[in-house]
């Protein structure tokens, strides 16, 4: 099924919370989805784990604010932090306006590369968004 | 067939208290220790809340808030610094699990549902109110009630503050607001901006009144059955008796959430130079969409 509101790049991979995952080698370069901003809205502030920050995959490893939200940023794999992106931190809108490019949050090493065979591909993000789309309309109050 | 969801009301706190309460009921409901609830809530004495990223230093005039006995403290949600007076506004805050029926996944369409459901009470006391996207709830074009959330866990919480009868020249005079700058008429202009509900009614209703139409509308909107109780599971319990004083600590009301160029946190004391002109930044828009 493709997916024509949100771009998707197929190069990478995707995890059920929105961050899309560019694998290089042993590392990882980790960043938001545009369909995990459509989610946000607009950031104000992010709070990303410093360099040597252990990472668990699922658990909790930030915070970001939008719109008087503050949501967790969770790890897509489990690794270790080599650096984090002081620019977005900095200034957080890169990550709306670039988020594919300027506005990757920080840079991994994997601890267990076979994690990312539990990722989705572009093909199955795009299901997957859209899955979500439909669950949205079918259990919205309002 | 609805569910049933808890109705909590804890009466006047401290800030610390009201901010700890937060932590440990969203925390007891991201591990089921908890129902659903909706709770309310007054502080006293009057108190100021920065936002969960915020610096107090750059938000607060804390000599002010020192001399006139304002407490201050930090939420856990998102937004700008408040001011809430002693028992003059009322706070109201919903705990349920992200992935509960009806609740919207997309944050903004979330905050929609969120302020319809006290848009629903405040119609039962007469007022006829609107939602002001983002996070806004507002009457004739002023500003009656902002709103703010966070999540732990599964679970999160969503909180808003409704001006029953609300003091702006305190306001001002305990947060650091670029209008300070402003003319006299500029100033007058601003406070026409926020309405209270003694404003609006042309008298303030008794609290509990405020309180019953504000359940009534969070049940009808979010279709839940609203059942009156208290905090009193053994597990709960131990998790107050562990936070209670932790809200109380510099460490928590002074801490930011900010790094230093070279990557460490830090605490309030010497604000990098790029974050404090990144807060400059950010309160030069700061207007009354910040506020409470």
């Amino acid at each position: 099924m493709e997916n024509l509101q949100w771009q998707v790049p197929e190069d990478l991979y995707y995890d059920r919370n929105d961050y899309w995952v560019k694998i290089q080698r042993d590392e990882a370069v980790i960043g938001l989805t545009a369909f995990g901003q459509y989610n946000t809205g607009d950031i104000l502030y992010l709070e990303l784990p410093t360099e040597g920050t252990a990472l668990t995959r699922g658990k909790k490893i930030g915070s970001i604010e939008s719109g008087k939200w503050v949501g967790k940023l969770t790890a897509p794999l489990t690794g270790q932090v080599i650096e984090s992106n002081q620019k977005v931190e900095s200034n957080p809108h890169i990550v709306n306006q670039d988020a594919f490019g300027e506005g990757w949050l920080y840079r991994m090493l994997l601890q267990d590369p076979a994690e990312v065979a539990e990722l989705m591909n572009a093909t199955g993000y795009d299901r997957w968004i859209a899955e979500q789309i439909q669950k949205e309309k079918e259990t919205t109050v309002l | 067939m609805s569910s049933s969801w808890r109705l909590l009301d804890t009466g006047s706190l401290s800030a610390a208290h009201n901010m700890a309460l937060d932590k440990v009921i969203l925390s007891a409901r991201s591990r089921n220790l908890v129902p659903n609830t909706v709770r309310f809530l007054q502080f006293s004495p009057q108190c100021v809340l920065v936002g969960y990223h915020q610096a107090v230093e750059l938000e607060v005039e804390e000599e002010y808030c020192r001399n006139k006995g304002i407490e201050i403290n930090r939420r856990i949600t998102g937004g700008g610094n408040l001011y809430l007076g002693d028992e003059s506004q009322l706070g109201w805050e919903l705990f349920a699990p992200r992935d509960s029926a009806g609740i919207p996944n997309r944050l903004e369409d979330m905050y929609r549902l969120m302020c319809e459901s006290a848009i629903a009470g405040l119609k039962r006391l007469g007022v006829t109110a609107s939602y002001r996207p983002a996070n806004d709830i507002e009457v004739n074009g002023r500003k009656i009630s902002g709103t703010g959330g966070t999540e732990i866990g599964d679970a999160f919480l969503y909180q808003g503050t409704l001006l029953t009868d609300f003091d702006v020249d305190t306001m001002i005079a305990s947060l650091k607001l670029p209008i300070k700058k402003l003319e006299d008429k500029q100033i007058k202009n601003f406070k026409n901006r926020v309405i209270d509900l003694k404003e609006v009614l042309g008298y303030l209703p008794p609290m509990q009144e405020i309180k019953k139409a504000m359940a009534e509308g969070f049940a009808d909107v979010l279709e839940v059955d609203l059942v009156p109780g208290g905090r009193s599971t053994s597990r709960v319990k131990v998790r107050w008796r562990n936070w209670k004083g932790s809200r109380r600590k510099n460490r928590w009301k002074k801490y930011r959430r900010f790094r230093t160029p070279k990557g460490r946190p830090r605490r309030t004391k010497g604000i990098p130079e790029r974050m404090s002109k990144l807060d400059a930044e950010k309160n030069s828009h700061a207007d009354v969409r910040h506020l409470p």
